[in-house]
């Protein structure tokens, strides 16, 4: 089990991260906020690329920082920039990663030519990553991520580059592999997470804003979304949340604490729920 | 430090194309640098040549019988222009007086105080050296006759500076390209977050120290070996590198604390480069760990190095003395000195081996110094 216990993170007077407490079971865990709330900070401070100010992170209630090299060792990490060495192969860069995990190279050859075959990579293993796309790139970011068959899988707005296929690719793939561990997958993108995460993590003002199921989360709304025609004037208190193509013409999802006139009641998804907890611009 | 680590680092080093061009730039500046002043001496190398084919027959201590073996040999301009310098010859050193030259370089300039003590009290020492060379007439070693004051300063001076310098700066480059790759090429995230975590620093290290001193001893190999070629030297490499041919402007004769033969001052030179090369790298990788970037980490090596070296020459002309000697146990300063390593070394050393005892020190503090940027590196964000 890995916990977060009251964990801040400062830089100097600006406060990223505020007293967060979280814990982590078997399972995927959607971090969703927008850009600027501090997934990427929570993140890094699980993988011990940043030290908390205040708190601290344990697995199984040892200390991570402690456990230093063991504890990343159970980690696999794609981070959000995800850099590679142009003149490798995915092959010789997962071998370097191997090496930096001190995998031996007997067990470590298998497991990488296993790996790029789960990602697709299979064909081009041996061709220099100069030419590769983002979300070739990205797939060999994946692929190093799981070279230990982590116990913790952290994946760091994992879908930037992908085109729509390599999404559904992606999300089938994180759902294969959150059977026997715990996958954090921080993202801004609703659609990356809401059929594949069990909890979903929501930061707000740089403090914890919930954690909750999807379903619980999209629960709170039920009874204040409805669906008004595009032009139709809203009351003082009703929020716009987004505007779509519907059967009749264009059509806007609107929160309201009363149906407004002419509104038709939906049901409340995690992108209502988004975009109405981060209304105001919030982070 | 895994093993398998370090031939990842090293393998990684020199794919960057700027390793082997700067190696191939430094190895085209050396063999320019050899093969220009060959060319423009041609007349010397010759003549170098010839004395060192006639050494085998007439000997190589001066003196009546040298003179005598060399009016025997058959007659050309080079026989008579080396029976002419070496003609008449004396044991230069007996008798030589090194509180005298102590006293005259202190003089000279003018320097003061408990500093001109310490100097003064180093050439007394001094004396036995001298001695004990005067006691193996090394002065009367023939070497390359006149030849010696174009040959010498050339092999020991100008391409040695050269060769360490090079060393020294390739050694830097690579240490700070090592302890800033990973930012460079935006992997550092990725790579400070696996088992190894930031202690992968420890294998660059090594494999870039590896890189500079394999480099360097590659640059000193083919220096001296295209140097070889061109001045056909035989026995001359054997001669005393004390000997009273090699005469040094402001300094006088190249005295020694301990008797060298050019080959083995040669040797003794490279190899105290070589030790230069260890501390330059550390202190290059410490530079680079501290300031978080390779270019921020050249700059501040770059400035400390620039102000240790006007700071010890500006003291040295404000008279403050003790600063001046001060400035001599930093590594930049040992270096500006190489070419006159193991000499009394004039008013710049304080006693017997000074270049053995910095560099022993800036091994040992660049070590340290280079282990607390790794601890400090260790608790270092990676923002």
């Amino acid at each position: 089990m890995l916990s977060v216990e009251n964990v801040t993170k400062k830089y100097g007077s600006f406060t990223a991260l505020e007293d967060i407490s979280l814990t982590f079971e078997r399972g995927v865990y959607g971090l969703l906020a927008p850009n600027g709330a501090g997934k990427t900070t929570l993140i890094k401070m699980l993988v011990t690329l940043l030290f908390p100010t205040g708190g601290v992170i344990r697995w199984d209630g040892r200390d991570i920082l402690s456990m230093g090299g063991d504890w990343r060792g159970m980690v696999g990490y794609l981070p959000q920039q995800f850099g590679y060495y142009k003149s490798c192969s995915p092959r010789s860069f997962m071998a370097y990663m191997a090496a930096l995990q001190c995998m031996d190279r007997k067990t470590a050859r298998p497991r990488i030519d296993q790996l790029l075959d789960l990602v697709g990579l299979s064909d081009v293993r041996d061709r220099k990553m100069r030419a590769f796309s983002g979300g070739m790139l990205q797939r060999v970011g994946i692929a190093q991520a799981m070279l230990t068959d982590p116990a913790v899988l952290i994946l760091d707005e994992p879908t930037a580059g992908l085109d729509p296929k390599e999404r559904v690719r992606f999300r089938n793939l994180i759902h294969s592999l959150a059977s026997d561990r715990i996958v954090i997958l921080s993202t801004h993108i609703v659609s990356d997470i809401e059929t594949i995460a069990d909890r979903i993590v929501l930061l707000r003002d740089h403090k914890l804003y919930a954690c909750d199921s999807p379903a619980s989360i999209c629960r709170q709304l039920a009874g204040k979304i409805y669906a008004v025609p595009a032009g139709t004037s809203l009351g003082p208190g009703d929020l716009p949340l987004s505007e779509y193509q519907g059967e009749a013409g264009a059509m806007v999802r609107v929160f309201s604490e009363a149906p407004p006139a002419g509104a038709a009641a939906v049901t409340p998804g995690l992108e209502d729920a988004f975009l109405y907890i981060y209304r105001d611009g919030q982070t | 430090m895994s093993g398998a680590l370090i031939k990842w680092e090293l393998k990684k080093l020199w794919s960057l194309p700027m390793v082997p061009i700067f190696l191939a730039l430094c190895l085209g500046l050396d063999l320019f640098a050899a093969g220009i002043t060959w060319y423009e001496q041609r007349d010397a190398a010759e003549a170098a040549a010839y004395i060192a084919d006639v050494t085998g027959q007439v000997g190589r201590r001066m003196g009546p019988e040298l003179d005598a073996a060399l009016a025997a040999l058959p007659e050309r301009p080079l026989r008579d222009a080396l029976a002419a310098s070496v003609a008449g010859k004396k044991d230069v050193y007996e008798g030589y007086d090194a509180a005298w030259t102590g006293e005259d370089l202190i003089r000279s300039f003018g320097v003061t105080g408990p500093a001109a003590d310490l100097i003064r009290a180093k050439f007394e020492k001094f004396q036995a050296s001298v001695d004990a060379l005067a006691a193996l007439d090394v002065s009367l070693d023939m070497a390359a006759a006149y030849v010696t004051s174009e040959l010498y300063p050339h092999l020991l001076m100008t391409l040695c500076r050269l060769v360490t310098g090079e060393g020294l700066l390739f050694a830097m480059l690579l240490a700070l390209y090592a302890a800033g790759s990973e930012r460079v090429s935006r992997t550092e995230q990725t790579v400070y977050a696996t088992r190894r975590g930031r202690a992968v620093q420890k294998s660059k290290w090594a494999a870039s120290l590896l890189s500079a001193l394999g480099s360097y001893m590659l640059l000193c190999l083919v220096t001296v070996g295209v140097f070889a070629c061109l001045w056909r030297l035989g026995p001359i490499w054997g001669e005393s590198v004390s000997t009273q041919f090699y005469v040094l402007p402001f300094f006088g004769y190249f005295l020694t604390w301990r008797p060298f033969t050019l080959a083995g001052y040669l040797a003794a030179e490279l190899a105290l480069g070589l030790g230069l090369v260890v501390v330059f790298h550390s202190l290059a990788a410490a530079a680079g760990l501290l300031a978080g970037d390779m270019y921020r980490g050249f700059l501040a090596l770059f400035v400390l190095m620039a102000v240790s070296v006007a700071g010890t020459s500006m003291a040295g002309n404000a008279g403050l003395w003790g600063l001046y000697l001060a400035g001599f146990f930093l590594p930049t300063m040992l270096w500006m000195d190489v070419g006159t390593w193991f000499t009394h070394g004039q008013i710049d050393t304080l006693f017997r081996d000074q270049e053995l005892v910095v560099l022993g020190l800036w091994l040992v503090l660049a070590g340290l110094l280079f282990l607390a940027a790794c601890r400090r590196f260790a608790r270092k964000d990676v923002v």
